[in-house]
C-alpha cells in the first residue's frame, strides 16, 4: 500500500511538473508562438470535426446498439491480434529515469508492473478527456477511464504472455498461425450461425435495417464470443447507467484479473525494458540530431567523384554531403527514378486519354518536386545542424559555406527534377491529345530552363531557417511536443510558402511580358522562348547570390551556444 | 601565436567572460581550468571562432580572428570536449575532408602515421557509429593534426579514453608542443595540467583568477602546495 501511494505521489508530481514547464516555457516566444499556431490548428481540426464525432458518440435507438456492436468487434479484434505482434521480450515501455531508480530498487515485480499502470494514468485520463470533448456525456467518462485503463493492462498482460510463449517455444509465425486459425474459426462460427438467418435488409426503413443487423449479435454463439469485448463497449458507449454500472464494474474484475496473470506468469521484462529505452533514446537523439531517424543505410556507398587533397576547400562540403547521399538517401533516388520509370513505361503502352494522364502525374511532380525534393534530401546545412561548431571552426567564409552546403542537394534534386520534365514531355509531347500542343518542345525548354534556380532558391530558404532561426531548426533536450512542436512546423510550412511566392513574384513580374512578346510575335518558338527566359533566370540567380551572401554573414555572426540553449561556460 | 585581449562575452544578462586577457607563446602548453560554469569553454569557442567575443581581440600567428577570420583559423584546430564526427563518414573519409579543407598537399603520407598514432589504422573504414567513445574522441584528435597546425585548442581531451589512450594523447600533446605548437588545454584533472602544462590560467566567473607557471602558483601557497592547493585557494578566495 506504501508503495502504491508512493506511486500516485510519483505519477502526479511527474505529471504535474511536465503541464507547470511546459508553461513556463511559454515565456519564451519560440514556445509561445508555436503553442498559439499549434493550439489554433488544434481547434479548427477539432470544432471543424466535432458536429460528425458529436453524431457517432451521442447516436439512440438501433444505432446506439449497433454501435455497440461494431465497437466489440473492433475491440475482439484488438484483443486477438495483440497476440499476433511480433514482439517478444516482454519488454515493457519504461523511461531510462524509471530504469535507472526503479530496476535496482528493492521492490518486486508485481509493485514495478503496478508503477506502470499507476503511471499510466494521467495520460490514460488525458485521452479520456480529449474523448470526451469530441462528444461523449460526462457520465461517460468513468466508463472511458475503466475501459482504457484496463485494455492498457490486458496490453501489458499480452506483452509478457508472449515472451512467456518464447520460452515455451512458441515463437512468432506459430502465434500468428494460431491467432489467424482462431478469427477463421470466429469468422467461420459467426457465418454459419448467421447463414440460416434472413435478414432481408433492402426492403427494410433504417432503422427496421439496423434493428435487424444487431440482431445477428444477439444470435447465442455471436453473443458469447462478443461477450468480454462488449464489455468495454458497454462502458465507453453506455445505453443506461446500469449498462455503465455494470460493465465498468465487470472490466474493473477483469482488469484486476488480468493484473493477477501478467504477475503470475512471471515473465522477466527487465532487460527486454531496457532494450526497449535504449531504442526509444537513440530514436529521440536522431530526431534531436535533425536526421528524423534517418540513418546511414548504404556503409559502402561511394561519392560520385574523388576528392583530391588540395583545391578549393568549400569542394570538400560538397563532397562530404554527396556522400551523406549516397549513404542515407540512395533508396530514395532509387524509388524516385522507378516511379519515373514505371509512368513512362505505362505510358507507352496506353493511348489517347491514359497517356495524357500519365504524361499529367509527371507534371504534377514536376510541379511538386522543388517542393518535396528538399524535405526528402536534406543532407545540409540542416544535416549539419549539430556539428555547427565544427564547421565554424574551418577556415571558410560563411558565404562558402552556405553555397557548399547547398550545393550537392541542388545537384540531386535539380538532376531528378529535369528527369521528370524530360519524361513529362517525352510522355505528353506525344499524346494525340490537346496536351501535346500544351506541352511541347517550348514548354520543357522553358522548364528545363526554370528548374536549377527555382530548386536554388526553395533550398536557400530551407537552410535559412537553421542559420537565421537556428532554435527552431535544432532539436534540443527541451524539445517542445504537442501543440508547441505543431505550431512551430506549421508557421515554418506557411512562412516557406510566403518567402517562396515573394521570391519568386520578381521573377514571374519578367517572365509574363517576356512570355508574353515571344508568343505573340515570335509564336512561342523554342528558341525565343529560352531568351526570353533569361531575365526571370537572371533575377532568380540573383535572388539565390543576395540570399548566399545574407546567410553567409549570419552564418559568421551566428552564436551557436546561445542559439541553442546549450550555454556551456 | 595566440594573443588575447580583454576578451568578453555576454550572454544577455549573463557575463560568461570578463576582460581575459592572456598570450601563449611558440611551443608553450597553457592549461586553462577553473570550476564547473567558470567560463573556460566559452572562452575556448571564442578562440577557435565558433562565437564572436562581445568585446575584445584575439591574435591568431598574427591574423586578428575578428578581421581575418580564414586567415586566423588556417592556423588552428580545436578539439571539443565532445566529439562532433559526421555519421556518415569513414575515419579515413573524416581525414580525407579535413585534409581538404584544409589544403593538405602529402594527405596520404600524413594520414598512415597519424592513424597508426592514434590506433586507428585498423578502423579506418569503420563509421563513428562503430567506433567508441575514446575512439571517436581520438579520431576528432586525429583530424585537428592533419594539417599540422601552429595552435591547438583542447577541450578536456580525455575524457573518455583507457589508460593507454591518456598516455598517448599526452605525449602526442608534448610531441606537437616540442615541434612549435602553441596548446591550450582545459582539463579538470589537475594532475594532467601539472604534467603537461607551462603555464596555467585560472578562471573563476568568467575573470582571471590567476595567471602565471605552475611553481609560480604553487610557491604563492605554499613550499611544498600542489596544483591542487592552489587551484583550491584562489578559487576559494576568488
Amino acid at each position: 500500500m506504501i508503495v502504491a501511494r508512493a506511486f500516485i505521489e510519483l505519477a502526479v508530481r511527474s505529471f504535474r511538473n511536465r503541464i507547470v514547464a511546459r508553461v513556463k516555457r511559454m515565456k519564451d516566444p519560440r514556445y509561445a508562438i508555436g503553442a498559439l499556431f499549434g493550439l489554433i490548428y488544434f481547434g479548427w481540426i477539432f470544432f471543424r470535426n466535432r458536429a460528425g464525432s458529436a453524431r457517432f458518440f451521442g447516436a439512440a435507438g438501433p444505432a446506439s446498439e449497433l454501435r455497440l456492436d461494431g465497437v466489440s468487434v473492433v475491440v475482439l479484434f484488438i484483443m486477438l491480434f495483440a497476440w499476433a505482434l511480433p514482439g517478444d521480450s516482454g519488454g515493457l515501455e519504461f523511461s531510462e529515469a524509471e530504469i535507472a531508480f526503479l530496476f535496482p530498487a528493492p521492490l518486486r515485480r508485481r509493485d514495478l508492473l503496478l508503477y506502470k499502470i499507476i503511471r499510466q494514468q494521467p495520460q490514460v485520463l488525458l485521452s479520456v478527456l480529449v474523448f470526451t470533448f469530441f462528444g461523449a456525456t460526462r457520465s461517460k467518462v468513468i466508463g472511458l477511464w475503466i475501459a482504457f485503463s484496463v485494455m492498457s493492462i490486458y496490453m501489458m498482460l499480452v506483452a509478457l504472455g508472449r515472451a512467456r510463449l518464447r520460452l515455451m517455444g512458441i515463437n512468432f509465425l506459430v502465434r500468428l498461425i494460431a491467432v489467424l486459425a482462431i478469427a477463421f474459426g470466429l469468422a467461420a462460427i459467426a457465418f454459419f450461425a448467421v447463414k440460416g438467418t434472413s435478414l432481408d435488409l433492402v426492403h427494410a426503413t433504417r432503422d427496421a435495417r439496423m434493428t435487424r443487423i444487431d440482431s445477428v449479435f444477439h444470435i447465442p454463439i455471436i453473443a458469447a464470443i462478443l461477450f468480454l469485448p462488449k464489455l468495454y463497449a458497454g462502458a465507453v458507449f453506455p445505453t443506461t447507467l446500469i449498462t455503465l454500472a455494470t460493465s465498468s464494474l465487470a472490466l474493473l474484475v477483469l482488469g484486476a484479473l488480468f493484473f493477477i496473470i501478467a504477475d503470475r506468469l512471471n515473465v522477466s521484462f527487465e532487460e527486454g525494458s531496457l532494450v526497449r529505452a535504449q531504442r526509444r533514446h537513440e530514436r529521440l537523439q536522431q530526431m534531436r540530431e535533425r536526421r528524423g531517424g534517418r540513418y546511414v543505410m548504404f556503409k559502402r556507398a561511394r561519392a560520385p567523384f574523388r576528392l583530391a587533397p588540395t583545391g578549393r576547400p568549400e569542394t570538400a562540403i560538397v563532397w562530404k554531403n554527396t556522400v551523406a547521399t549516397m549513404r542515407m538517401s540512395l533508396a530514395w533516388i532509387v524509388i524516385i527514378l522507378i516511379v519515373f520509370a514505371v509512368l513512362v513505361v505505362n505510358a507507352m503502352w496506353m493511348h489517347g486519354g491514359g497517356r495524357s494522364a500519365m504524361g499529367m502525374t509527371l507534371l504534377m511532380l514536376v510541379g511538386l518536386f522543388p517542393f518535396m525534393g528538399p524535405n526528402i534530401f536534406t543532407n545540409d546545412l540542416r544535416l549539419d545542424l549539430p556539428r555547427l561548431e565544427v564547421l565554424k571552426s574551418y577556415p571558410l567564409s560563411g558565404e562558402g559555406i552556405v553555397a557548399a552546403e547547398v550545393a550537392a542537394p541542388l545537384v540531386i534534386i535539380a538532376a531528378l527534377e529535369l528527369t521528370a520534365i524530360g519524361c513529362a514531355w517525352a510522355v505528353l509531347a506525344n499524346s494525340a491529345d490537346k496536351m501535346s500542343e500544351i506541352v511541347g518542345a517550348e514548354f520543357a525548354i522553358v522548364a528545363l530552363l526554370l528548374a536549377v534556380p527555382i530548386v536554388a532558391l526553395q533550398l536557400l530558404i530551407r537552410n535559412a531557417v537553421p542559420v537565421i532561426f537556428p532554435a527552431w531548426a535544432a532539436r534540443t533536450k527541451e524539445d517542445p511536443r504537442g501543440f508547441a512542436l505543431t505550431g512551430q512546423r506549421l508557421l515554418l510550412f506557411f512562412g516557406n510558402l510566403v518567402v517562396l511566392g515573394l521570391a519568386l513574384l520578381p521573377a514571374a513580374l519578367v517572365f509574363a511580358p517576356s512570355a508574353f512578346v515571344a508568343i505573340k510575335f515570335f509564336k512561342g518558338n523554342a528558341i525565343f522562348m529560352a531568351v526570353m527566359t533569361t531575365p526571370a533566370i537572371a533575377v532568380i540567380c540573383g535572388e539565390v547570390w543576395l540570399g548566399v551572401r545574407f546567410l553567409g554573414s549570419r552564418f559568421e555572426a551566428l552564436d551557436v551556444s546561445q542559439e541553442f540553449d546549450t550555454i556551456a561556460v | 601565436m595566440i594573443e588575447v585581449i580583454n576578451l568578453t562575452k555576454n550572454y544577455e544578462a549573463l557575463l560568461a567572460v570578463d576582460h581575459l586577457s592572456f598570450s601563449v607563446k611558440r611551443g608553450e602548453v597553457l592549461g586553462l581550468v577553473g570550476p564547473n560554469g567558470a567560463g573556460k569553454t566559452t572562452t575556448l569557442r571564442a578562440l577557435a571562432g565558433i562565437h564572436p567575443p562581445t568585446e575584445g581581440t584575439i591574435r591568431i600567428c598574427g591574423a586578428d580572428l575578428r578581421e581575418e577570420p580564414v586567415e586566423a583559423k588556417k592556423h588552428l584546430a580545436f578539439m571539443p570536449d565532445e566529439p562532433r564526427l559526421f555519421d556518415y563518414l569513414t575515419v579515413e573519409e573524416h581525414l580525407q575532408f579535413v585534409a581538404r579543407i584544409y589544403g593538405v598537399a602529402g594527405f596520404r603520407e600524413r594520414m598512415e602515421p597519424l592513424l597508426a598514432e592514434m590506433e586507428l589504422a585498423d578502423k579506418r573504414r569503420a563509421l563513428p557509429a562503430e567506433l567508441s567513445r575514446g575512439m571517436k574522441q581520438k579520431l576528432m584528435i586525429a583530424c585537428g593534426f592533419i594539417h599540422t597546425p601552429d595552435v591547438l585548442i583542447f577541450d578536456e581531451p580525455l575524457t573518455g579514453l583507457d589508460p593507454l589512450g591518456i598516455r598517448r594523447i599526452k605525449e602526442s600533446i608534448i610531441k606537437r608542443a616540442q615541434e612549435g605548437a602553441s596548446v591550450i588545454l582545459s582539463s579538470h584533472l589537475l594532475h594532467l595540467v601539472e604534467e603537461l602544462c607551462h603555464t596555467v590560467l585560472i578562471i573563476n566567473n568568467g575573470k582571471r583568477a590567476a595567471y602565471g607557471t605552475i611553481d609560480d602558483l604553487k610557491w604563492q601557497i605554499g613550499r611544498n602546495a600542489s596544483l591542487e592547493d592552489a587551484f583550491l585557494k584562489i578559487t576559494e578566495t576568488a
